[in-house]
């Protein structure tokens, strides 16, 4: 089995400002932090570069950080695996809360159709250049973004 | 009418029958029949021409229980009901990932009886999907004996699993640091003669279903997908090795003692709905073989420690938890993210069949209205799995 290095990883995409969280185990997944504008870019140089071949996309979603946080608000969370090196990356890709819209990843793997759409109808991120954006899970008169922490609720429910 | 016969445009463009669109679901018979855990809470749209299908809208959604929601209110815990409530026998499944991410983040030890005792586990509960699917696969080609000796099947792999969780289906086995309960219960004398038995069963299904030539022409060409098409669609589990790539995760980034373990990854050439089947058939022997190897050790070791004593309390860092299994339809992994204090930040499943049912489209277009419901029924599609 061989492994993917945090230091070729920082080395190589240094002028994508990524940021490599050591691994607590070898075989853990590799933490990558980038700028949600250079967060296209990346993926599609983890997954074209022999290095890396990382040419599945095993999970696409969204962590809200909370509404005090302005410039780190969102984080749009990639999950990629190469068979060719049996390696793990996780891309948290960083948006603002004003500006919460990155490139869609469509264009690399058809199945983030589906995932982006559920991003967009319950976090309400937008994905730029998406074939058809619109809500997956909810009706398509729904109003607002649920999963977001700062989400109305109803009354007498958690929360 | 005049009817131009040496025409090569469809029946229906001949009699001037513009395309028709039909909805199946989602409380269709044949469809609740086919996502058995979901009751039946997909719907498609059919686009066709004759019964020939053009194109196949995929909706999800109807079960809508707010999972991730509901998860993200309470204790780390708490949600442990709701993980295993994602499908009937693979519950285990869902709570061992979740378990193995609680885990990662919490830095808890696993005793021994522990890794082994939900190895038997998931691997009891692949048995028991995999008969589900087939059972429902034969009831929607309406092969009805074929499917009675599945779902018996199912039963028994049901009750395998509850002699050794202490009741399946939901037994809420998997717990964050351990499990529940050891085999002493029930699983340690009669695990040979069940065995036996389901041996048997399979042995029925294989000569009446999988060899049966009914069978084979009714799969063989139907909604075929590439290895290529496969992982650009997200497809994982058995839809993806029977197209012809060998992607397992309990080979290929072991967790739990996998790599301790023997066995084989079957593996499809076509990617069509025949090898679907027979690498599901092939996982069922493969998993009563890995049974039989957990259930060896689990008896060697005898009773003893079956949780790490420090799981009373959770004290989780601050950062995210990864951790991902191969379920009986593919990859289920969770994602946690806490904040060290209080509820979780975010539980985000990647489940396998909102992937999966993703890829139908990719598959069925060009296949018959009739290639729709197999082909449902053998990918599993669970419809709890789908939601949100």
């Amino acid at each position: 089995m061989s492994r993917v290095e945090p230091n070729s990883i920082r080395a190589r995409h240094r002028d994508l400002e990524v940021e490599v969280a050591e691994p607590a185990r070898p075989d853990d997944e590799l933490r990558i932090a980038v700028p949600g504008p250079h967060a296209k870019a990346l993926l599609t140089r983890l997954v074209s570069e022999e290095e890396t071949a990382a040419r599945r996309l095993v999970d696409l979603t969204v962590i809200d950080r909370g509404p005090g946080r302005e410039d780190g608000r969102f984080e749009v969370v990639y999950r990629l695996h190469s068979s060719t090196h049996q390696a793990a990356f996780r891309i948290h890709a960083i948006l603002s809360a004003a500006d919460p819209s990155i490139e869609s990843a469509t264009a690399l793997w058809p199945g983030a159709a589906w995932p982006e759409r559920e991003a967009f109808d319950l976090f309400g991120i937008h994905f730029k250049g998406h074939p058809d954006l619109r809500r997956l899970l909810l009706e398509p008169g729904f109003d607002g973004a649920p999963l977001r922490r700062d989400a109305e609720r109803a009354e007498g429910r958690d929360g | 009418m005049s009817v131009d016969l040496e025409s090569s445009d469809s029946l229906s463009a001949r009699l001037g029958f513009p395309e028709s669109a039909v909805e199946v679901g989602f409380s269709h018979p044949g469809v609740r029949h086919v996502t058995t855990a979901a009751g039946g809470s997909a719907s498609f749209l059919v686009h066709l021409d004759d019964d020939r299908i053009t194109d196949l809208e995929v909706d999800i959604g109807f079960g809508h229980r707010g999972f991730e929601f509901t998860c993200e209110q309470g204790e780390w815990l708490a949600a442990l009901p709701h993980v295993s409530r994602l499908g009937l026998a693979t519950g285990v499944m869902a709570e061992t990932a979740y378990c193995l991410a609680v885990e990662a983040l919490a830095g808890l030890p696993l005793p021994d009886r522990a890794i082994w005792g939900r190895m038997l586990v998931n691997e009891l509960a692949r048995i028991t999907d995999h008969a589900a699917r087939i059972g429902a696969l034969l009831n929607a080609i309406g092969l009805g004996d074929g499917a009675l000796v599945a779902h018996r099947m199912e039963t028994l792999g049901m009750r395998a699993l509850g002699a050794a969780t202490g009741g399946a289906p939901l037994d809420g086995y998997v717990v964050p640091g351990g499990v529940r309960c050891g085999l002493e219960g029930v699983l340690v004398e009669d695990w040979p003669e069940r065995r036996a038995v389901l041996e048997g069963e399979l042995a029925i299904l294989d000569r009446i279903a999988v060899k049966n030539p009914t069978v084979v022409r009714r799969l063989r060409d139907v909604a075929p997908l590439s290895a290529d098409d496969a992982i650009g669609w997200g497809v994982t589990g058995p839809a993806l090795r029977a197209a012809g790539a060998p992607l397992d995760l309990r080979r290929d980034r072991p967790y739990l003692a996998y790599g301790a373990l023997d066995f084989d990854v079957p593996v499809g050439e076509h990617g069509d709905g025949l090898d679907r089947l027979l690498v599901v058939v092939e996982e069922i022997r493969q998993s009563l073989g890995m049974v039989d190897q957990c259930h060896k050790l689990l008896t060697s070791l005898g009773p003893g420690e079956l949780r790490a004593a420090a799981s009373e309390t959770l004290h989780l860092a601050v950062g995210e938890g990864v951790a991902s299994v191969e379920a009986s339809t593919g990859e289920l992994g969770f994602l946690l993210a806490s904040d060290g204090e209080g509820p979780p930040r975010r539980v985000r499943c990647r489940a396998p069949s909102f992937y999966n049912a993703q890829a139908l489209p990719a598959m069925l277009v060009g296949d018959r209205l009739d290639d729709l419901l197999p082909t449902v029924a053998l990918l599993h599609i669970v419809g709890p799995e789908c939601d949100r």
